[in-house]
């Protein structure tokens, strides 16, 4: 039994445990899904990407999670102007530079490894509240358009099929360009919640400008995403209404509602669950995109896309360390989601799940 | 019921979709708070009689739908006008959209010939190497951000080349582009389509059999096309292999097998199967790659639409933003109108 | 091999090496046609007849390989002929040709993107050479002969702009389209009404006597190879169990499988107080157990059928058995 197996057993078990304090005897109705998951566990476990995407995504949310805690620089501080040859220094090896960063600063003379710290927050934040958000509501939307039918379908098809007329890209750009300053407005009106944001992110409370065009972003983004999830579920939808066993429900007098929570969705869950995570990858690449482009937090927010756009300036000569350094970030985030996922729909599809399986065995 | 009807429907989709764009394109214009005309003018020419005009001009002080309709007559008549540079923004737009489009297409050649040879290789040889390869390609190739696989390239290859012409774009000879642009005059509907294809300097090129331009436009664009190729070359492989695998294990290629036919003739029947999925992929990544020559064309500094509706962006010069946005979104409906088109061709239970 | 056999299989062994083990499909299945006869397969599903027919022409796919057997088979030209040892080209000119399929679903064999017509052109373009005109007049008869109407209009047609019963008699007609010598229809007429599926069978029997075409026939409907068949081999988890003449089967089955599939036809002259059916499922064929493949459902088994597996032993003119309780006699 391998340890990547044995964990996530326990924590089955643990939530298991739970429940069963919630509502007892939960686990014996609910043994064969309990075994389920355990086999799914298992077979997660034996895939290679599955547990190499796994650690590289817990490393991340870690580093993210307490990054900005434990950044060892405040980003906020121009350093280069006090100590001039902080300006862009590239990575010097020890014993030569005692005092300097071991891979280097920025322009403001930062240790491009302490913000890189605040770069995970922000990527991982932003790339979370994006599929947390239109996920759901292009889910919602997909369920409705495809279970009513009728002039709701047609009006939601419509408005998906405009939205996916416009690429991703350019669409998020041409909302993001022009949220800010009604978001800033806004986050002005309402203190506490620019504060919480602020803490959020990673940011310091006082940063809303940046935090306007941050969540700009995020809204640009979420208007983007939506679309791809209302058609794919609709298109599941449509299957499965008009199976036999959802014909019996409706017979059965079994309101909407609950036939579309607990027949349908679970149907259409797996795929959805895959898209999410590969999602995550590419909502950080976006975000980094458009940041790039400026249209996301300027200076002094470490944001790792915008980093490299300000460097780029200076590509290559002068900061090349910097370009690479924030780059393989972005890399490597977006990887681990991405095999995370490949490993995921490997699981969640039944016919490949049986020869993991069985390899197992 | 056939094909014509098929896509006479599909193009009569067409309209209501463009009218969708407009409406979204102008509720992002119009969703602007506080005072675009103080940004256009330049905060030092506070003259307030000026403001007024240029508000009157834009009709900022009309009702909505005033605003709409002003809004979209100038789009159709092109006549909207740029605020800070007083000129028309289709004038700026055209001049810079050839090398955009130009750019997608040299990025989407590159894809097409990476992508689709591997991914039929990977086919082939399934569980091999190059299959172990082809996954690897397409996980990195989504995993890496655009703009920095872009620096990554110019570092490398940069050490060979120290500079590449991206500036200027190789155009058609001169008697070429008249005739291009006679072909609307001169023949109904189908002479504007084709004028209109032909303005894009390398097919105004290949109506008159100009290759050498072609060529030119390659060798200037190959650095950010190849790097657009890479990027999605790997997921296309991936389709690709995916798709013909599945079109070689079905029922129809053994029955195909038992009736004695060639090998030639099996592999023309997985070909055009499998071609179907791949089809409509490449289709939406065309958006992509419209996307991606945006980026590009920052981290390259060509100067095409891209870099227009970055400079508009940072000056809140919002038609010029509009107008990039909506043409963006009619080439990208134009190109899924083709794919559709293409798509229904290919496969006759698509044309209900 | 006589002058009169088309067809003679010994020993065919097919194996499938999957995830969960080595399915022994086909374990050790011999059969032989003769020219102009119509012999058919009999058997439940998955008890390996499909498997059988495709393996002659070596048509397994991985993860299935054909393990052992010979396949002899007598061409046009009076060679014979050993299809599983044939060089590929060779096979490609006899299948389709002179041994042609009828695939059980007609849904899944015919390519979507590709007419009926294109259909039968180039399965006729593969064998000999014919103008695309000549064929296509050809391909209108033929439809025609299996009874599609408007077939000027059908061979034009889409497989998804034919209904469930047209496609399968496109199927057919696809499979004649070069008059093969050997004809091997699997389920032929399940998606038929019993009108329509009486004529095929006729056209079957007709074309048969006009051409000395022979058929194997696969099906689990008794009522057709009582019409059609004249010899029956019974087939139970991937061995012959029982093989005679189509009287003989009907009549004078030793085989208590045999007996009890005959039993679980409903006789409509008769009252029925129950249907009858045989208890217990088809065994597992990976590692099948030792012994009577059919033991642990037989209600006469004995310890030796657990023990070793009854051979095929000779019980009257053209009919073997395969029982213990055959051979104790």
């Amino acid at each position: 039994m391998n340890p990547v197996y044995r964990l996530l057993s326990k924590l089955i078990d643990g939530y298991v445990y739970i429940r069963d304090r919630i509502s007892p005897g939960w686990s014996s109705r609910n043994s064969s899904r309990i075994r389920e998951w355990k086999l799914m566990a298992y077979a997660f476990s034996r895939s290679r990407i599955g547990v190499l995407g796994g650690f590289i995504v817990t490393v991340v949310v870690l580093l993210a999670i307490i990054g900005p805690a434990i950044a060892w620089e405040p980003y906020w501080e121009y350093r280069s102007v006090v100590k001039p040859e902080l300006w862009l220094h590239p990575p010097c090896i020890p014993p030569d530079c005692r005092e300097l960063p071991l891979f280097g600063t920025d322009e403001w003379g930062r240790d491009i490894i302490a913000m890189s710290l605040y770069g995970f927050r922000i990527s991982l934040v932003i790339s979370i509240l994006v599929v947390i958000l239109g996920a759901p509501l292009g889910i919602f939307l997909g369920l409705l358009s495809g279970y009513r039918g009728g002039w709701v379908d047609e009006v939601i098809m419509r408005l998906t099929d405009i939205f996916i007329a416009f690429p991703g890209l350019i669409l998020a750009i041409a909302f993001a360009s022009v949220l800010p300053r009604r978001i800033r407005e806004f986050l002005e009106a309402y203190p506490a919640l620019r504060d919480s944001l602020s803490a959020l992110f990673g940011l310091r409370p006082h940063e809303y400008g940046q935090l306007a065009a941050l969540i700009s972003v995020w809204i640009a983004m979420v208007l983007v995403w939506w679309p791809g999830y209302a058609r794919i579920v609709r298109g599941s939808v449509l299957s499965v209404r008009e199976l036999p066993f959802v014909e019996a429900a409706k017979l059965l007098g079994i309101p909407e509602s609950k036939i579309l929570l607990k027949h349908i969705l679970p149907n259409v869950l797996s795929p959805v669950i895959v898209m999410m995570t590969f999602d995550l990858a590419t909502a950080t690449l976006f975000a980094a995109a458009l940041s790039f482009l400026g249209l996301g937090p300027q200076e002094p927010v470490p944001e790792l896309g915008f980093m490299i756009s300000k460097a780029a300036i200076y590509f290559p000569e002068r900061s090349w360390h910097v370009v690479i350094y924030y780059g393989t970030l972005l890399l490597f985030i977006a990887l681990g989601w991405n095999l995370l996922g490949d490993a995921l729909r490997d699981i969640l599809d039944p016919r490949t799940r049986r020869a993991i399986e069985f390899k197992g065995e | 019921m056939g094909l014509a009807r098929f896509l006479a429907r599909r193009v009569a989709t067409f309209v209501p979709t463009v009218i969708g764009v407009l409406l979204i394109t102008y509720i992002i214009a119009y969703s602007i708070p506080g005072d675009p005309v103080r940004a256009w003018v330049g905060e030092k020419l506070l003259n307030p009689e000026a403001l007024e005009r240029v508000r009157e001009k834009y009709k900022f002080n009309a009702p909505w739908y005033e605003q709409f309709t002003f809004f979209v007559t100038q789009l159709m008549k092109a006549e909207l006008e740029d605020p800070i540079r007083h000129r028309n923004v289709f004038d700026e737009i055209f001049e810079r959209f050839p090398i955009t489009v130009e750019l997608a297409i040299v990025g989407f050649v590159f894809l097409a010939s990476i992508g689709i040879p591997l991914g039929i290789v990977a086919a082939i040889k399934k569980d091999s190497v190059v299959d172990f390869f082809v996954r690897i390609f397409a996980l990195v190739g989504s995993s890496l951000p655009s703009f920095v696989l872009y620096y990554y390239l110019i570092l490398i290859l940069f050490v060979y080349t120290r500079t590449t012409e991206l500036a200027g774009v190789p155009l058609p000879s001169a008697q070429c582009r008249v005739m291009v642009a006679s072909l609307a005059q001169n023949y109904p509907y189908i002479g504007t389509l084709a004028s209109a294809i032909g303005s894009v300097p390398m097919f105004g090129a290949a109506m008159c059999g100009e290759f050498g331009v072609i060529g030119e436009t390659f060798r200037r664009l190959y650095l950010p096309g190849l790097a657009l190729g890479l990027l999605n070359g790997g997921f296309i492989a991936r389709i690709v292999r995916n798709s013909l695998l599945d079109a070689l294990s079905s029922e129809y290629i053994l029955y195909a097998k038992a009736r004695g036919l060639s090998k030639l003739r099996i592999w023309g029947h997985a070909l055009k199967n499998a071609l179907v999925p791949v089809v409509t992929v490449l289709g939406i990544n065309f958006g992509g790659l419209l996307s991606g020559a945006i980026i590009a064309e920052r981290a390259f500094n060509i100067p095409g639409m891209g870099r227009l509706m970055y400079e508009a962006i940072t000056r809140a010069n919002f038609p010029v933003v509009i107008a990039c946005t909506f043409l963006f979104a009619i080439i990208y409906v134009t190109v899924n109108l083709v794919v559709d088109m293409l798509y229904a061709v290919i496969d006759p239970r698509i044309r209900y | 091999m006589t002058g009169k056999h088309v067809l003679k299989v010994v020993d065919l062994d097919v194996r499938f090496y999957t995830y969960a083990g080595v399915v022994h499909a086909v374990s050790g299945v011999s059969f032989e046609v003769l020219e102009g006869e119509v012999i058919s397969l009999v058997g439940e599903t998955g008890c390996g007849k499909t498997v059988t027919t495709r393996a002659i022409t070596r048509l397994i796919e991985s993860p299935g390989r054909i393990v052992g057997g010979r396949a002899l088979f007598r061409r046009r030209s009076g060679e014979v002929v050993d299809l599983l040892e044939v060089p590929d080209e060779e096979l490609r000119k006899i299948r389709g040709d002179e041994i042609a399929y009828v695939f059980q679903d007609p849904t899944s064999a015919l390519d979507p993107l590709y007419t009926v017509g294109t259909h039968i052109v180039e399965t006729v373009k593969a064998h000999r050479r014919a103008s695309t005109k000549e064929i296509l007049k050809q391909a209108v008869k033929l439809l025609a002969e299996t009874l599609i109407p408007s077939p000027e209009v059908r061979v034009r047609n889409y497989p998804h702009e034919l209904s469930g019963g047209m496609r399968q008699r496109a199927v057919i007609s696809i499979g004649l389209s070069n008059r093969p010598r050997l004809l091997i229809a699997d389920e032929p007429t399940t998606n038929l009404d019993v009108t329509v599926q009486a004529q095929i069978l006729d056209l079957l029997r007709d074309l048969q006597s006009r051409y000395g075409m022979s058929l194997i026939l696969i099906t689990h409907n008794l009522g057709i190879v009582a019409e059609m068949a004249q010899r029956v081999y019974v087939m139970y988890a991937g061995k012959v169990v029982e093989e005679a003449e189509t009287e003989g089967v009907f009549y004078s089955s030793e085989h208590p499988y045999t007996r009890l599939l005959l039993r679980s036809v409903p006789n409509p002259a008769r009252k029925l107080e129950k249907l009858e059916s045989i208890p217990g499922v088809v065994p597992s064929l990976i590692n099948p157990p030792p012994g009577c493949r059919f033991h642990p459902r037989c209600p006469y088994a004995m310890d030796i059928c657990r023990a070793k597996e009854p051979p095929l032993v000779s019980v009257g003119r053209n009919h073997r058995v395969a029982c213990w309780l055959v051979e104790r006699r």
